[in-house]
């Protein structure tokens, strides 16, 4: 009974352990600090998720650092403490994020007070299903209740029934 | 004539037996998923990253499983046992008849396990997105909704509602309805109705079960397994994740709270709420007053109360006028929780009568 627990752990640890590796990395300098940024999906499409590393000389000890980024139409996406990376935690990183939007994005960088940004060119969603498709498809179910209960009332009529009106 | 009544009442009993086991299993399913989804997420906000083959999602697709099976195996033996044909079950596609609660959950597993099936293709396009309120996810949420309406249905059997299934199975159709909703509409940038969701689903689901069963305690009965399912998770969600993530030489992602997010937006004071409508509808009861007054004023003491604990917003200062709308959706979502618990009372009436007996 052990043995198999240990086994179907050991699986689950293998599947979780392959991580992508990196396909492509930036370099960045923030101030006199050299930063590889690696993305472990490129080139960069709309609404695929990826991994980000950030790994600035020296490592990441004694450094503090943010990270912002910036739509393509100048709004901020999102401002954040560069946590570390999950798979990695002498690098910091971000898992599974995905750009919602196409076009040219800029990623801000901070470390220790120092900033520098680097524009981040998005492309096209995957061809795949549509969105609104599918969530049209994902609002049978919901539909379905709504259904049902209409429909009963409308058979059942409770406002005309003596239970509706007695304890 | 005599052997004929013994033969009818003997397989009855085994009848009511086969579908009391069904309808265990059913909800053993829906709380197995709804465990496994509640745990997902916070795996995936304090831990991740995200594979298909993780604990959670086994709990997961597990209870989905289990419903499915469970649903089919009594809508199968009721199909094929004519004779036993009771006139409140339902036809489906004009071959199948079963009560109407397994057949709902069971559609609810099948469109939840399909949808499942789907939402690892849309990762092999899109990635392991974490979004909640991915179409492929917003599917999965919703299949479910249908399995645990599905689940409280089966419990409803007219006169002989039990009160204890039903409320344990409205109880966990709330404790997923409501922070899943809360998670998709902040997804969505919809606040207000966010805010309302708590004075809208739960004083609907105490007089659901109140209505349905005519007992005035299925309110408090209610909340309090609502509110134990939240407790649930606290109490083991932080040492289950952090076990797992050592298991896999993972650990706490850097901020993490390691608390369980989605379970926390269940109102802790809830039995509160439910108290107060019990004693409330129990004294009416006794005095034999207005069952409109009743349940209206039920809804209208209970929503303020869902507020108390600030679990979603501090009702304080200038959002305390929001409680002003939010005691109307509670007056009204009580009277809506009534009705609909006398139309599925009225609608599973006939749930145990053999149907050539009403022919």
């Amino acid at each position: 009974m052990r043995h198999w627990f240990f086994l179907v752990l050991t699986f689950f640890a293998l599947e979780t352990a392959l991580a992508n590796p990196l396909k492509h990395t930036e370099m960045l300098m923030v101030g006199s600090t050299k930063v590889i940024i690696g993305f472990n999906e490129y080139p960069l499409q709309a609404e695929r998720s990826l991994d980000l590393t950030f790994n600035p000389e020296g490592g990441i000890s004694n450094k503090e650092g943010t990270v912002q980024f910036i739509r393509p139409n100048g709004e901020q996406w999102f401002a954040t403490k560069l946590p570390r990376y999950t798979r990695d935690r002498s690098v910091w990183g971000f898992d599974n994020q995905a750009f919602p939007t196409e076009g040219r994005w800029q990623m801000k960088i901070d470390i220790n007070g120092i900033q520098a940004s680097l524009p981040l060119e998005v492309g096209a969603r995957p061809v795949g299903p549509s969105s609104s498709l599918i969530i049209m498809l994902a609002l049978i179910p919901i539909l379905a209740v709504f259904t049902l209960a209409i429909r009963a009332w409308i058979r059942v009529r409770p406002l005309r029934h003596l239970e509706s009106r007695t304890w | 004539m005599t052997n004929t009544m013994v033969q009818n009442n003997f397989s009855k009993l085994e009848w009511q037996r086969f579908e009391q086991i069904g309808a265990w299993a059913v909800l053993l399913g829906v709380f197995t998923t709804l465990f496994g989804l509640s745990w997902d997420v916070q795996w995936h906000t304090d831990v991740g990253p995200d594979t298909f083959w993780t604990l959670p999602h086994i709990f997961v697709y597990t209870g989905a499983a289990l419903t499915g099976a469970a649903a089919l195996t009594v809508v199968l033996l009721c199909t094929f046992a004519k004779e036993q044909r009771r006139a409140g079950w339902i036809p489906v596609f004009g071959f199948f008849y079963a009560p109407i609660g397994f057949i709902v959950s069971g559609f609810g597993a099948f469109g939840f396990l399909l949808f499942g099936l789907f939402d690892q293709y849309w990762h092999l396009i899109f990635g392991f997105d974490v979004t909640i309120s991915s179409p492929p996810h917003l599917g999965l949420i919703l299949s479910d909704v249908l399995s645990m309406v599905g689940c409280a249905l089966i419990f409803v059997r007219g006169n002989k509602t039990q009160t204890i299934g039903i409320s344990i199975a409205t109880a966990l159709a709330l404790a997923f309805s409501l922070p899943f909703m809360i998670a998709i509409f902040a997804d969505f940038g919809l606040d207000l109705p966010l805010l309302g969701l708590q004075a809208l689903l739960i004083p609907l689901g105490m007089l659901f079960v109140v209505s349905s069963t005519r007992q005035p305690y299925a309110a408090l009965l209610m909340t309090v397994v609502l509110v134990a399912f939240r407790w649930l998770c606290e109490l083991i969600f932080p040492s289950i994740t952090l076990a797992y993530a050592d298991s896999l030489g993972l650990s706490l992602r850097d901020f993490a709270s390691n608390q369980p997010e989605l379970p926390m937006l269940i109102p802790v004071l809830s039995p509160i709420a439910g108290l107060v409508v019990m004693g409330l509808l129990m004294f009416w009861k006794a005095r034999k007053l207005s069952v409109l007054a009743g349940v209206l004023l039920s809804g209208t003491i209970a929503a303020p109360l869902l507020y108390l604990d600030s679990s979603l917003i501090p009702i304080q200062g200038e959002t305390a006028l929001l409680l002003i709308p939010f005691t109307l959706v509670g007056a009204l979502s009580a009277w809506l929780g009534w009705q609909l618990g006398v139309v599925a009372r009225r609608s599973n009436a006939d749930i145990n009568s053999l149907e050539q007996v009403n022919a």
